[in-house]
């Protein structure tokens, strides 16, 4: 049943039952919010979850928003022995995103906690296994922020890639020749090294070496390569 | 004393990619297994194959625009999806929608929901192993269904079709007549794929028994929809938390004993057949004539400051919606909370201890959608 | 013994197996798509020569026209040899298989065991499929198709040894000769003596074929085509051209040995024009029932058709050869034997149902999991 504002029963019961911790309420469609301080979070999670008259057992739905000025983790539960709801919201400032864990109370926090993770940047403190789980690893940035484009997203890509080479020039001492790009060099490598076998294998065979013979002969061209290179 | 020397034979797990290359894994999906021998040891599923950032392409898109987002989410159950999100939009701005575009919504709802479990009946009987006659008889009645929405909406699959406030254009004039012959046509199909599958002494040999959970277990896991009745916990968010019209119409709610992968199946089977009695109820209920779309909407929707977490019951499980709104006439935030995510997500729990070929099985019994679970 | 030269009477006669086989396939693989078509509400081929008879022949030509893809890190004569150590062996038991009493390539003695024990070498070409492909999963479906195989061979063995047993032959009961086991079948066919050999015949007949219900080894949706995995054009073609070969086999076999052959019900004396139509009859039915199984039969798990075969099948088995003992020893009349093979058939419905349906305990790993 949609709860209104400030009459919702279960708040009462939390007011009740924990007069201590500060909450500020906020009415919204279909469930009652709470905004709560990120330090009186897992005391709270626990008595929501333990405590017999509030019993809620099942988390729905985990979120994080980016309000530019902070940010924010949402979380909605539900009982299913009284059949009330809550949501619980708890601000989170930009400079340090951490936010204890809720996984050893409801497992269905985990996945949830992995994904605002990788798309916000809030870190969870106590999670097992904080792999990003939609996107891939080491992407370096996080795609939900407000501060992440949307739109004119190559614009933004190329700027973010001279900002790094920048940042990583800067850090180099003074003096040092310019990063080498080493995947060109990888590269560049294998194809000697082709040539080289290639070549070595040509001659071998114009000898008349047999396999063992000839894999030898390519093995010191190699040798020999690796001598001149080092 | 040498027969109590026990011999212990080295072996080594062997890691086994059920690849995102692979006809059983329901789209692109894939699973790690540990396997020992035939057991499964452990399992690390990989997801995000499919993921194309609808939440945060849906904050640039104004309120119609994100609608379409939804379809491709939840490309099974669109109508389900849309509906959410409308109702999101529409508790914000305190929307009344008229009578006949609730009944059209209704209809169209639960035929998608039986649509749905269809495929489901079609990819699970592949997945156990028949041969392809239960996908084959399960998709002729989903080809009906799909023509009836092709009439109605105009598309296939993609409908597009729900708005905030109402629904985007009323029915064809021949809508009743259809739609009760795509009601008489699917009972029958589902009567005959339930002959075909229901009883199979092959089909209850793999599934009985194959993963149970209790229901403590799956509301800790997060489940909902299907796999959470299937435990035996009777919770359906349209008797739990009635949203639209549904506190009209009278049907069951199916619910298994064990949760296991055949009760699961059960009680979707079962499912479906209720869905065609809420359609046929809402076909005698529906009024005649009447707009179909609420008055007053303007150009661009734009909704007053707040926020809501609105959920239906999609044929997967809980379907919600989280949006916050600024002002203005695009969402801030459009969390999208999927059931087949949260169900998905303990499959290691479900996997672990049982062989390399009822994974396969337990992951079909989850009946997952991977653009919802990727979004 | 055609023109009286034993050289062309056996060239004469194997080439008529030869053609045979392709045509056999090529007629097999049609009738297959069309009939699982059938039962699937849907038509089956249909474009390719008129109602799709030359379906056939245009998968026959793709397949021969593809590239011969090998994996680089497959051990080269073991995946190139597996197709041909799977078919060779199959043809090879045509040669001992009577259509008529005069149509055959040699009437062997020792005919049915040879057959069995020929067709049985097949099992070492699945191996080799597997082992040679260096593929996880074609190595999981060699280990379960051979074990596979090999659990069910023994029960097809046992039930077609417990007929030769009694089979009514000159000189006594026994023989392990087709022809005259199906000469015995003058008046009644064996199915009515014997249902309970039928019964595991065709079952392990079926997990033979590697068809619905027991194909877990070349399970599409789990491991992918198991040890055929990484086989694609002519060499697939080969696997697959076996398989159908050993249906014609287990077929024409269950027909001569369980319904009558050529004998029943019209008699030894019609000729050939009559008797082979009779026998492609019967042998048409087995292949319409195999056909018909595998598109309504989900598949089983290896672990619970290992049970069957061992835990049902084979018990069963013995006590049919151990019936077979004493009916010869005491000179039972056929009747008895029948009413008692009949009661092993009711244990063995028995015993599926209640595998199937009892109250299910719930496993160990869910009990740990609730800290049970």
């Amino acid at each position: 049943m949609p709860q209104d504002a400030g009459q919702a029963p279960v708040v009462e019961r939390l007011r009740a039952i924990l007069p201590q911790v500060p909450w500020e309420f906020v009415a919204t469609p279909n469930d009652p919010a709470i905004v709560v301080r990120r330090e009186d979070l897992p005391h709270l999670m626990q008595t929501l979850k333990e405590h017999p008259d509030l019993a809620f057992d099942y988390l729905r739905c985990l979120s994080g928003v980016d309000h530019i000025d902070q940010l924010e983790v949402v979380y909605h539960l539900r009982s299913f022995r009284h059949g009330h709801t809550l949501a619980v919201k708890v601000p989170v400032p930009l400079e340090d995103p951490h936010v204890p864990t809720m996984t050893h109370l409801w497992q269905a926090a985990n996945w949830h906690e992995r994904e605002t993770h990788e798309m916000f940047g809030i870190v969870f403190d106590g999670h097992p296994d904080l792999r990003p789980l939609l996107l891939e690893e080491g992407l370096g940035y996080h795609p939900l922020r407000k501060s992440h484009p949307l739109a004119e997203i190559e614009e933004w890509q190329e700027d973010f890639l001279e900002r790094e080479e920048a940042l990583v020039a800067a850090a180099a001492p003074p003096g040092a020749r310019a990063e080498e790009d080493e995947r060109a060099k990888k590269i560049a490598l294998a194809q000697k090294k082709a040539e080289v076998i290639k070549r070595a294998r040509e001659e071998a065979r114009a000898k008349g070496l047999t396999g063992e013979e000839e894999r030898k002969y390519v093995q010191e061209a190699l040798r020999r390569l690796e001598q001149e290179g080092g | 004393m040498a027969l109590q020397q026990e011999h212990e034979l080295e072996t080594i797990d062997l890691h086994i990619n059920v690849g995102p290359q692979h006809p059983a894994t329901h789209g692109v999906f894939r699973m790690i297994l540990t396997v020992d021998g035939e057991k499964v040891v452990d399992c690390d599923p990989v997801i995000g194959y499919m993921h194309r950032g609808a939440e945060k392409l849906s904050e640039n898109c104004d309120y119609r625009q994100a609608i379409g987002y939804q379809d491709r989410t939840e490309y099974l159950a669109q109508f389900n999806a849309e509906w959410t999100y409308c109702l999101a939009v529409e508790k914000l701005m305190g929307l009344q929608v008229p009578e006949r575009a609730e009944y059209i919504r209704v209809i169209l709802g639960e035929l998608n929901r039986v649509a749905s479990h269809l495929m489901f009946m079609g990819a699970f009987g592949t997945d156990v192993g028949f041969f392809g006659t239960p996908f084959m008889y399960a998709f002729r009645e989903r080809e009906v269904i799909q023509d009836f929405f092709e009439a109605v909406t105009g598309e296939r699959m993609m409908y597009n079709y729900f708005r905030p406030g109402g629904v985007a254009w009323d029915v064809p004039h021949d809508f009743e007549e259809q739609c009760r012959y795509v009601v008489q046509h699917v009972r029958r199909g589902v009567e005959e794929l339930d002959a075909l599958m229901t009883d199979n002494e092959v089909f209850l040999a793999r599934c009985r028994g194959l993963s149970p959970v209790t229901p403590e277990e799956a509301i800790n896991w997060g489940f909902s929809g299907p796999m959470l009745r299937a435990c035996g916990v009777k919770h359906d968010l349209r008797r739990a938390e009635p949203y639209s019209i549904y506190d009209r119409f009278d049907f069951d709610i199916p619910t298994g004993t064990q949760g296991d992968v055949y009760d699961r199946y059960l009680v979707r089977m079962e499912e479906m057949r209720q869905s065609l009695r809420i359609v046929e109820q809402a076909l005698r209920q529906m009024p005649k004539q009447g707009p179909v779309m609420a008055e007053g909407l303007k150009r661009t929707i734009r909704v007053p400051p707040g926020e809501v977490y609105s959920r239906t019951e999609s044929p997967r499980g809980e379907y919600g919606v989280y949006l916050v709104s600024k002002g203005g006439d695009k969402p801030w935030r459009l969390k999208i909370r999927s059931a087949a995510f949260c169900n998905l997500s303990a499959l290691k729990n479900l996997v672990v201890g049982n062989y390399v070929a009822d994974a396969i099985i337990i992951l079909g019994s989850i009946d997952i959608v991977l653009c919802e679970v990727d979004r | 013994m055609i023109g009286g030269n034993p050289w062309l009477d056996a060239f004469l006669r194997l080439l008529v197996v030869a053609t045979g086989i392709p045509l056999a396939v090529i007629v097999l693989n049609y009738l297959e798509r069309k009939v699982i078509g059938r039962v699937q509400n849907r038509l089956g081929p249909m474009r390719v020569g008129p109602y799709g008879t030359l379906q056939a022949i245009a998968d026959t030509i793709k397949l021969l026209t593809k590239e011969d893809v090998r994996p680089a890190t497959a051990d080269r004569w073991v995946f190139e040899l597996a197709p041909y150590v799977v078919v060779v062996p199959t043809v090879v038991a045509l040669v001992a298989l009577p259509v008529t009493d005069d149509l055959w390539v040699r009437n062997l003695g020792l005919a049915l065991f040879f057959i069995l024990a020929v067709s049985t070498l097949s099992i070492v070409g699945f191996l080799m499929a597997g082992w040679g492909s260096d593929n996880k999963y074609a190595i999981l479906g060699a280990m379960r198709s051979a074990a596979q195989l090999i659990s069910y061979e023994i029960p097809l063995v046992m039930a077609a040894v417990a007929v030769a047993m009694v089979a009514h032959a000159d000189g006594g009961r026994g023989s392990l000769n087709l022809v005259e086991i199906v000469e015995g079948q003058g008046r009644v066919p064996y199915i009515a003596w014997q249902p309970l050999a039928f019964f595991i015949f065709t079952v392990a007949a079926v997990a033979e074929l590697y068809r619905q219900p027991f194909d877990i080894p070349v399970a599409e949706s789990e491991v992918v085509g198991g040890p055929l995995v990484e086989y694609s054009g002519m060499r697939w073609a080969m696997f697959m051209m076996a398989e159908y070969v050993n249906l014609v086999l287990l077929s024409v076999l269950a027909s001569l040995v369980f319904l009558g052959g050529w004998n029943w019900p019209l008699g030894n004396e019609v000729g050939p024009a009559l008797q082979v139509p009779l026998v492609l009859l019967k042998t048409f039915l087995f292949i319409l029932f195999f056909f018909w199984v595998r598109a309504a039969l989900p598949r089983l798990r290896i672990d619970q058709l290992m049970a069957y075969s061992w835990q049902v099948l084979l018990p069963l088995a013995f006590y049919q050869i151990v019936v077979n003992g004493l009916a010869l020893v005491y000179g039972w009349p056929d009747p008895v034997l029948g009413l008692l093979s009949g009661g092993g058939m009711v244990v063995a419905a028995y015993l599926t149902y209640r595998a199937v349906r009892r109250p299910v305990r719930r496993p160990l790993a869910a009990a740990q999991r609730m800290g049970v």
